[in-house]
């Protein structure tokens, strides 16, 4: 194995697991404060897919990547408005109305893009490149030898990504943080504290939505300065794993966001060590992950009292 | 030792309840507000249609005439169909038991794995072949989803997760096989087997998988309405609790509903394969397990409504497909007009639900009011 | 000086006003809109017309927060909790700002709980997690964090509690009692919703007497008797409910011997034993989460016991599948019949064969047999005296007293030689119990042995032949129906009592 763990191979690989990690911890970041507000968004692949249009096509029209980025955001947040109307105030079921959520999604983006994007017949899209975010080394920090490869020589919005963890935990212990966690867990509490529950959902879901269109923006004109259908890739449903597997904790996300951006990484780096795995079967490891960590092999998963249960004030 | 009663069920949250209940309403909500979703899901996408250059009324003609308007056409959409009914099927029974598996996708790619490895492999006069593909396409669905169903009774997991996990699993599984042990001469695809394939009926176009799934809504309406079985799994799917109460064993009747939902999505992707593609792609399903979920509920979880669903569906499909070289709009309209069908219905059901309500304290017309109530 | 709200359609034109430095009981049944009235006040729910006054002067219906802000704070009946977040937590949540506008904190809300849990006799750890609290300490929480709002907001003006003794102890009710008279002595206007006649004898000062919704009465507590509020409150006579107790003489039908039951290496029933005669009505007595409950799910073998054995007409049915029991020889009414016993949006056609949907009656390998299943149901829906528009109604959509109709129904058509009945009456109104309890004592008298969970201690001593005594999950005491009374089971529910077991 001595020969596989070269340094090129190594900061290679972990500089690819840090950018792989970002948008998994976009995702997942807001999506661990909705499931502990009581919402899951299943729809978090569609908000990705709708953030990272919206990106592509704000970079388009706007010439400048940091608007587009903008505009991702606010795809994603409205994708999330939508599912959330539907969850919240229509209180339909959370799960159904993701799936809508996704399927929906894969036809607006779909449909957009081929008819925004296509000369004269409409079947086959043109590949545009637009303004995209380039690396920006840290000053000082990205000197350092290894670490300053691996961590410190990325774009901005990777960087972005991971500060979103300490806001987190900031706001996690915060009065609002104890809102969040009454509100999943017991609602009646919290209407009766003087709180009230849809608005903190409502703020969940749409914060779920516009931090997934920043992963999204990364997915399209972070990592790439274009845009295809299938840029998402999974990641959706990736990140409500690691929402879950991370116990709906940012530091947890965090983590959970590395091990599994760590697979992904790995079908890319491998081959070049020389070892031969079918990249499939490292794919399927975040997935297997979630359902062993699910399984309570890591302790027990416990959901809020109120976990995809709507709520509604007595008549 | 018995299995079932006292054996602790699976922590189902409270939340579980409610979701049985929300489903419940689900396949209570009238024929209006599905007939209501599916036309304001076509109203709205008029606005995208005229972005797109193109005159609505053409297009949506273009679409029926691509499903509708001819027999080879009609024969494509029925094909589509059989997918979605047996998907359907699958799926409402599933979830008429309370066993929330949206992993129809994996079971159909598992069946149609199942179908492929008997077409490819088993030798014998190819009638024969194709019954053993079909079965064993059943086998592999039953047990993909079973595998859901042995996580959730014995260590607990939430089948939510875990069978969504799963179809990217299945979907992974056929990635690696046709571009690796089963892969033909060209990446991500298999051996063609033509010779073992679902006879054709009514002309060449159509298959006898579509008898096959005619055949399964008669079953399951049998299973569901008339048999003990389906009392169980009605029972189970109003409330846990009762059915706890009722001396059902709950994890019983969840394997024998996940073998039977699987089998009926695995037998959906042996017939696709067999009667369609007559190949395994690497990207076999576009998606059609998740799709066919908004047909289960759109079709109220019944075995009738199901099939109307399903054909909707597959027309809204095919029509876009073929609507799409006739009338040059993106056919990825079929898959936003389905999206919007869905968020629409689901739009309309608390509605529904708060009507009930209201008619239950009201009382109906001059009853006595409700007398013992605590709340 | 006067808190004046009124009047109230939604209640019905509900005239309350409640003054400072009393104690005033809001009495009536269930259903009969004390909580409603309450709900009201404190801004959680709208009404549809009338004014509130505080201190005299006109405001407008308030939200829950402005309730708050005018020191009107409530304790709900279902605890206003989150089981996850510590002591402090939950007060933090609830009280955001301090007297001059700053934010509370953490350290300063854990502060100000002990402070005020001092000053008042109120102890509390704030950095316990509520999950880990006792009933009594969560009321206490939640009696510390009203009065810290209050403090904020120039004092608490009115504390509403509703039901608050539900799940107490004797011994934990007095205290109670005590911090109430005291905060009423401080001022504060204390509202406490109770259907329980002595309970407003001991604490309040006046009582409102609500009935279907309506005010009947208020009177000053002193000039009046349990028995005329509980002929407002019901409004006839309370009748004497004893019924006739039998001496048994027949075969002991059930027999439990030293069941214990760990439920998460907690023991919930500790080594229990008893046995039930045919012909004899057994009561369970108990403050609630006394074990009494999971007792009655082994018996009906909804639960496994870690040791012990249940033996039922000399068959050991320790081990024996629940399918097996009451497809047989075990009816039963379970507490809780929404969630249990009936399938709320199924038919009543479906209901009355739940759990003996595997008779040969109602199928044969495995088709279920429709004509028969109708004319059962129909057979059943007469002679229970259901209404109903047809066997196609919905069982949710029935009155709660014909629920349990058809739950005793589909129960009592087994003709089981064992019924456990877990509070058979609860939620129903006087006609409903009645017909439920001459329905038990038929069953009795037809030579069933019964065993009756209820936490209703008037149900108990009415119905019970004999009567035994958990409490936390051991079997304390035993009285034949003669000797017990309210008071000396409610001491031994308790567990202070001295106890004697008289068996």
């Amino acid at each position: 194995m001595s020969e596989v763990l070269t340094e090129a191979f190594l900061v290679g690989l972990l500089a690819t697991t840090m950018r792989a990690a970002a948008p998994l911890i976009l995702a997942a970041i807001g999506e661990a404060f909705s499931q502990t507000a009581g919402v899951i968004n299943v729809g978090l692949e569609g908000y990705l897919l709708t953030g990272g249009f919206g990106a592509y096509l704000g970079s388009h029209y706007l010439g400048n990547a940091w608007l587009g980025a903008g505009t991702g955001m606010v795809a994603g947040a409205a994708t999330a408005l939508l599912a959330g109307y539907v969850m919240i105030s229509r209180r339909a079921d959370q799960i159904v109305t993701g799936l809508a959520i996704w399927i929906l999604s894969i036809g607006a983006v779909g449909i957009a893009y081929r008819i925004i994007f296509s000369d004269g017949n409409a079947l086959q899209p043109q590949r545009v490149a637009v303004d995209a975010f380039n690396e920006w080394a840290v000053p000082g920090l990205s000197s350092i030898p290894w670490i300053g490869d691996i961590a410190f020589n990325q774009v901005p919005l990777v960087y972005l990504a991971y500060l979103t963890v300490p806001l987190a935990v900031l706001l996690l212990r915060s009065r609002r943080g104890l809102k969040v966690r009454a509100t999943g867990e017991s609602p009646e509490a919290l209407e009766s504290a003087g709180g009230s529950v849809l608005r903190i959902r409502y703020l969940c879901v749409v914060a779920t939505g516009a931090l997934a269109g920043l992963g999204g923006a990364y997915l399209s004109i972070g990592q790439t300065d274009t845009f295809e259908e299938g840029i998402v890739g999974g990641r959706g449903f990736i990140a409500l794993g690691v929402a879950i597997v991370g116990r709906r904790h940012p530091v947890g996300v965090l983590i959970a966001a590395l091990v599994f951006a760590l697979a992904e990484s790995l079908q890319l780096w491998l081959p070049t060590a020389g070892v031969d795995v079918p990249r499939q079967l490292l794919q399927m490891l975040p997935y297997v992950v979630t359902i062993i960590a699910l399984a309570g092999i890591f302790g027990r998963v416990r959901h809020p009292r109120a976990f995809l249960k709507p709520f509604e004030r007595q008549a | 030792m018995t299995t079932g009663a006292q054996v602790p069920v699976p922590p189902t949250t409270a939340s579980s309840d409610w979701r049985r209940r929300a489903l419940a309403a689900v396949s209570d909500a009238g024929l209006r507000s599905r007939v209501l979703a599916v036309v304001l899901a076509l109203v709205t996408a008029v606005p995208v249609v005229l972005a797109a250059g193109s005159d609505p009324f053409e297009v949506y003609r273009a679409m029926l005439d691509g499903s509708f308007g001819s027999t080879l056409a009609f024969a494509d959409v029925l094909n589509r169909a059989d997918t979605f009914i047996l998907l359907g099927l699958g799926i409402a029974i599933s979830i008429r038991s309370g066993f929330f598996n949206v992993g129809a996708e994996g079971q159909l790619w598992l069946g149609a794995l199942g179908a492929a490895v008997m077409a490819l492999h088993m030798p014998g006069p190819s009638w024969f072949v194709l019954v053993a593909a079909l079965v064993l396409g059943f086998v592999f669905g039953a047990l993909w989803s079973g595998l859901v169903a042995l996580l959730k009774i014995a260590f607990g997991v939430d089948e939510l997760i875990s069978s969504l996990m799963l179809n990217y699993v299945a979907i992974l599984l056929i990635g690696y096989l046709t571009f690796g042990p089963m892969k033909a001469y060209r990446a991500g695809q298999t051996e063609t087997f033509e010779d073992v394939e679902l006879p054709s009926i009514f002309g060449n176009r159509l298959h006898a998988g579509f008898l096959l799934s005619l055949v399964a809504v008669v079953c399951i309406w049998l299973l569901l309405s008339r048999t003990r079985l389906g009392y169980e799994i009605r029972t189970l799917g109003a409330s846990a609790d009762a059915a706890r109460y009722a001396g059902i064993h709950v994890n019983g009747v969840v394997m024998r509903v996940a073998l039977i939902g699987g089998g009926l999505c695995g037998l959906a992707g042996a017939n696709a394969v067999l009667g369609v593609q007559h190949v395994l792609l690497s990207e076999f399903s576009p998606g059609w397990g998740y799709t066919a979920i908004a047909v289960a509920l759109l079709g109220g979880l019944g075995p009738v409504g199901v099939l109307l669903a399903a054909i909707l569906f597959a027309a809204l499909e095919v029509g876009a497909t073929n609507m799409q070289f006739t009338a040059g709009v993106p056919a990825s309209l079929g898959s936003l007009v389905e999206g919007l069908v869905l968020v629409f219905f689901l739009f309309s059901i608390p509605l529904t639900l708060s009507r009930v309500r209201a008619f239950l304290r009201r009382g109906p017309g001059s009853a006595p009011t409700v007398a013992g109530e605590t709340d | 000086m006067t808190r004046r709200f009124g009047p109230v359609t939604a209640n019905d034109d509900v005239d309350l006003d409640v003054h400072v430095g009393e104690v005033h009981a809001l009495l009536g049944e269930n259903g009969a809109g004390k909580s409603t009235l309450m709900n009201i006040v404190f801004g959680s729910v709208a009404p549809d017309a009338g004014t509130l006054e505080v201190d005299g002067e006109p405001v407008g219906w308030p939200t829950t927060r402005q309730a708050i802000e005018r020191g009107i704070c409530m304790v709900h009946q279902h605890l206003m909790l989150v089981p996850t977040l510590t002591v402090a937590e939950n007060v933090l949540l609830s009280v955001m700002w301090t007297e001059n506008g700053r934010r509370m904190s953490l350290a300063e809300a854990s502060r100000r709980v002990t402070e005020i849990g001092e000053r008042h006799g109120l102890p509390l750890d704030t950095s316990a997690l509520v999950d880990d609290l006792s009933i009594g300490e969560k009321l206490r929480l939640e009696v510390v964090r009203s009065l810290l709002q209050g403090e904020i907001r120039g004092g608490l003006r009115v504390l509403i509690l509703d039901e608050p003794t539900a799940l107490l102890t004797r011994q934990e009710i007095e205290r109670l009692f005590t911090i109430l008279r005291n905060l009423a002595a401080d001022g504060t206007a204390v509202v406490i919703i109770t259907h329980k006649l002595n309970e407003v004898m001991e604490v309040s000062d006046r009582v409102t007497i609500l009935r279907d919704a309506r005010r009947v009465r208020t009177v000053p507590t002193s000039s009046t008797s349990p028995q005329e509020l509980g002929t407002l409150m019901v409004g006839r006579e309370l009748r004497p409910r004893r019924v006739v107790h039998s001496t048994p003489s027949g075969p002991p039908v059930l027999d439990v011997l030293g069941v214990t039951v760990a439920d998460h290496h907690r023991v919930v029933v500790d080594d229990v034993s008893l046995s039930v005669r045919a012909g004899e009505i057994v009561g369970v007595a108990g403050v609630a989460g006394s074990g009494q409950d999971v007792l009655a799910e082994c018996i009906t073998g909804l639960r496994r016991s870690t040791s012990g054995a249940i033996i039922l007409s000399g068959r050991d049915v320790t081990r024996v599948d629940r399918r097996d029991l009451i497809e047989n020889d075990v009816a039963h009414v379970p507490e809780d019949r929404k969630v249990d016993g009936l399938v709320g949006s199924a038919s009543l056609r479906h209901n009355f064969i739940l759990g003996l949907h595997r008779w040969d009656e109602f199928q044969r390998r495995g088709w279920m047999r429709g004509r028969a299943i109708d004319q059962h149901a129909a057979r059943l829906s007469g002679e229970f005296e259901i209404r109903t528009r047809g066997i196609d109604q919905p069982a949710q959509t029935l009155s709660g007293g014909n629920q349990q109709r058809v739950l005793l129904g589909r129960e009592l058509h087994k003709a089981a030689s064992l019924i456990v009945a877990c509070g058979p009456t609860r939620g129903l109104d006087i006609a409903g119990t009645e017909y439920v309890w001459n329905r038990l004592v038929e069953q009795r008298d037809r030579g069933a042995a019964i065993l009756l969970v209820s936490l209703d201690l008037d149900e108990l001593l009415a119905l019970s032949d004999r009567l035994i005594v958990m409490q936390g999950g051991r079997l304390v005491g035993e009285l034949p129906a003669g000797e017990a009374d309210p008071e000396r089971l409610g001491l031994m529910m308790g567990g202070s009592a001295p106890v004697a077991v008289a068996s």
